[in-house]
């Protein structure tokens, strides 16, 4: 079976997040992905784009936000879809952040960790690599339906 | 109040646009004050709610906040942590915040962060109606 595959970049800019969801769920929608699957893979892709915007360029300044992109890249294959993120900001490795303490969340002891957590939950598989540079981030989805 | 969708945001071919709209009502039951959300909740205009729900968390009137999820199918993390700092404060105020006509999806998302039981959740107006 062959595989389909989509390709896209997009700014480095929040305001990117609801085009990021918009182009997702059209071709996922076009490749009958459904239901909780499409759910599913919306949100840990948004966490994802999320997190290269609000950590990866945190320090990053305009010149460089404006000049770098997001790539995405989605592929499907019987009933795997895999979706790569690339970017040039800091490395964020999502193995590294402690899974989110609700108790400590919630007492503003600790901040943050959720959105991978959500990644982490909602998707089968995640990698991470910086490579020359790039940070590349890998999520698996073994759809149900 | 309305939030509309940048023309740019538009143009990837899909006439899905509720994605990035989002409508903010307020009303009263009683002695709730309701504010009924329509749309996704994402980083991009989760400030629009953190701005609707801290607007009344503020007003003294206000004793009772519930935030009418029905029109809410998409949340992602930056949503719940507007839900959260607003149930922190209101609750700080002496006030309840609570939540109502949760979609099944949302609901999941607040499992897995084990906060369904951090927030008062209604599944009815006729069960809200009942607390005094």
């Amino acid at each position: 079976m062959a595989i389909q595959m989509i390709r896209e970049t997009f700014g480095v800019d929040i305001q990117e997040i609801p085009r990021i969801k918009v182009f997702l769920e059209k071709n996922l929608v076009q490749w009958g992905v459904r239901e909780n699957d499409l759910y599913d893979i919306l949100l840990a892709c948004d966490e994802a784009a999320t997190n290269i915007v609000m950590h990866a360029y945190r320090h990053a300044d305009e010149a460089k936000k404006n000049s770098d992109s997001i790539m995405l890249t989605v592929k499907k294959k019987r009933n795997v879809v895999e979706v790569i993120l690339k970017d040039e900001g800091e490395s964020f490795d999502p193995d590294s952040t402690p899974a989110p303490d609700m108790k400590l969340n919630l007492a503003g002891l600790r901040k943050g960790g959720f959105g991978v957590y959500l990644m982490k939950s909602l998707m089968n598989r995640i990698r991470y690599r910086c490579q020359d540079g790039r940070n590349i981030t890998v999520m698996l989805k073994v759809l149900s339906s | 109040m309305r939030t509309d969708c940048p023309a740019e945001l538009l143009d990837v071919g899909s006439d899905k646009t509720s994605l990035c709209l989002m409508d903010i009502r307020v009303r009263d039951l009683g002695r709730h004050k309701i504010l009924e959300v329509d749309g996704d909740v994402d980083l991009y205009n989760v400030g629009e709610l953190k701005q609707a729900i801290f607007r009344m968390v503020e007003d003294d009137d206000v004793k009772s906040l519930v935030i009418d999820m029905k029109g809410i199918l998409y949340m992602d993390s930056s949503g719940v942590g507007a839900l959260v700092a607003g149930q922190k404060k209101m609750k700080s105020q002496g006030g309840r915040f609570s939540l109502l006509n949760i979609n099944e999806d949302v609901l999941t998302i607040l499992k897995l962060a084990t906060l369904d039981k951090f927030f008062t959740i209604y599944f009815s107006e006729s069960e809200l109606e009942k607390i005094e």
